[in-house]
């Protein structure tokens, strides 16, 4: 008899798990060529307006972006989709190597806008919004018009849309600040570091390995400004504590898959000149001290897509991710955006 | 190098308490399975190759092991899984991944309730499991194992 109450007690403590703690959110899946990339979606999706987010990296995951009070405040209102693409997040699968390619995730992100469409409805207001590699990709998917027909409009986050023009814009903003700065008399032993490697830099030939101190010396420099707002506790509680995002795998998996990008070519991605092909209405938004992907770019998009629906706003005390520091601000032009082109 | 013989220092009062320690090598099959609401379905069966050590007499009858594993793994997907061909979208039941997965566990286990008819242990085990291939590399799973055991047929020793 005891055996059996013993039994039944770690029963009993199995299924005491609280479900409601989980199931805030729901998640759907997509399958495409060897890869099951889930897309989580939490808000109001009874609002029938969706935002497709496409993440950072290439090695992050969508569900990283799902904290803080710009995250509470967009899915009051509208249905947030936290997309996983291949090959990074909680995506899995088995997909040949070779094939991980831009080709494949535009081709991913093809199926993915149907299968969204099949669950919540042909007649929603769908928006596609990316951060820095997000950019890139969302960008490179707007160059062909039947794929902006799928959207109300494009909302793009200090997003990296030409690469080697990312590089030479940085290095100008490490020069330009990094002397200021010294002249200031802050933080100079390591903005002297910087400045140093970056007036070495040769802005005509950039090599892989300066793209990479760029993408690192870019993160350091924004922390050493007073200017930047770092981010806050208020709103949606960080990913790791509050989502089903498994740290580790991501991290293996999306490391690896960066890779992969890489040796695909993606640095040299360059879409400055082709931006005239985007005809929805496009709200670009950038923090001023981003020196991982310089405001520039942002001026350049405003100044050159061809839809006279477009605004570019930037945020005076945000570096390379101002869902952080600004986070209500940056909602609240979001939701602007959306409640006027949904 | 000399050293006394035992007697001797036996005799002076100076040898060192007696340690007896048990060791047991044990294969144990192994199904495991876990829910989690919004990422997966996960099951694994294999087999672990346990390597314990107990120290007999301990006061908390404490042991503690290492375990290599070989298992085979599926995971299902937790939401509706879609597919596109052609412009036509359909679900895919039950649809997951498999994996073949190698393991490592560590393994600390305390007996409670030894002296009644039915003793119990209650054990902690920290588990990884490599998973392969996966997104063309190997990942880490990690688990933590908590559970007890008893015997089904138990003789007392009174």
């Amino acid at each position: 008899m005891k055996k059996v109450m013993y039994l039944l007690l770690f029963i009993g403590l199995v299924l005491s798990c609280n479900r409601s703690a989980f199931t805030s959110g729901e998640v759907l899946y997509l399958r495409h060529k060897g890869a099951d990339m889930p897309a989580y979606v939490y808000g109001n999706t009874s609002s029938n307006t969706f935002i497709l987010l496409l993440h950072g990296g290439p090695g992050g995951s969508g569900l990283e972006y799902r904290s803080g009070i710009y995250a509470e405040m967009l899915e009051e209102e509208v249905g947030m989709i936290y997309w996983d693409q291949r090959g990074q997040g909680n995506a899995q699968g088995n997909n040949p190597e070779e094939a991980v390619s831009m080709e494949l995730l535009l081709d991913d992100l093809d199926q993915l806008v149907l299968a969204i469409k099949a669950k919540y409805g042909k007649d929603i207001s769908l928006f596609l919004m990316g951060h820095s590699w997000g950019g890139t990709y969302g960008t490179s998917y707007l160059m062909e018009f039947t794929r902006q027909q799928h959207f109300k409009g494009w909302i793009e986050a200090n997003g990296a849309h030409d690469i080697p023009r990312l590089n030479v814009e940085a290095v100008k903003m490490f020069i330009e600040i990094g002397e200021d700065q010294v002249a200031q008399g802050k933080n100079t032993d390591k903005w002297t570091e910087i400045l140093d490697w970056a007036k070495k830099v040769d802005t005509s030939n950039i090599t892989e390995d300066d793209g990479s101190r760029i993408n690192n010396y870019g993160h350091e420099a924004e922390e050493l400004l007073d200017e930047v707002l770092p981010g806050n506790d208020d709103g949606i509680p960080s990913a790791l504590l509050s989502s089903p995002l498994d740290p580790l795998a991501s991290l293996v998996s999306g490391n690896n898959t960066s890779g992969l990008l890489v040796e695909s070519g993606i640095e040299e991605i360059a879409l400055t000149d082709s931006l005239y092909k985007i005809n929805i209405p496009s709200l670009l938004l950038w923090g001023k001290y981003d020196f991982v992907v310089p405001p520039q770019l942002g001026i350049d998009a405003h100044k050159l897509i061809s839809s006279p629906e477009k605004r570019f706003i930037l945020y005076e005390a945000s570096g390379h991710s101002p869902m952080n520091g600004e986070g209500e601000a940056f909602a609240a032009d979001i939701l602007d955006f959306v409640n006027t082109y949904k | 190098l000399r050293r006394p013989p035992k007697k001797k220092l036996e005799r002076n009062g100076l040898a060192r308490k007696k340690k007896t320690i048990s060791k047991t090598k044990y294969l144990e099959p192994q199904i495991n399975l876990y829910h989690h609401l919004l990422k997966e379905t996960n099951l694994t069966v294999g087999s672990e190759y346990l390597f314990e050590r107990m120290k007999v007499g301990n006061k908390v009858n404490f042991s503690q092991g290492f375990g290599l594993g070989v298992f085979y793994m599926r995971s299902w997907n937790a939401g509706e899984t879609y597919d596109v061909i052609d412009g036509v979208v359909s679900q895919i039941p039950f649809a997951g991944t498999n994996y073949f997965a190698p393991s490592l566990s560590y393994k600390a286990q305390f007996g409670i309730l030894q002296k009644s008819n039915t003793p119990i242990s209650v054990f902690v085990k920290p588990m990884v499991f490599l998973m392969m291939p996966y997104n063309q590399t190997v990942v880490p799973n990690i688990n933590m194992v908590f559970g007890c055991s008893f015997p089904l047929s138990f003789k007392s020793a009174s």
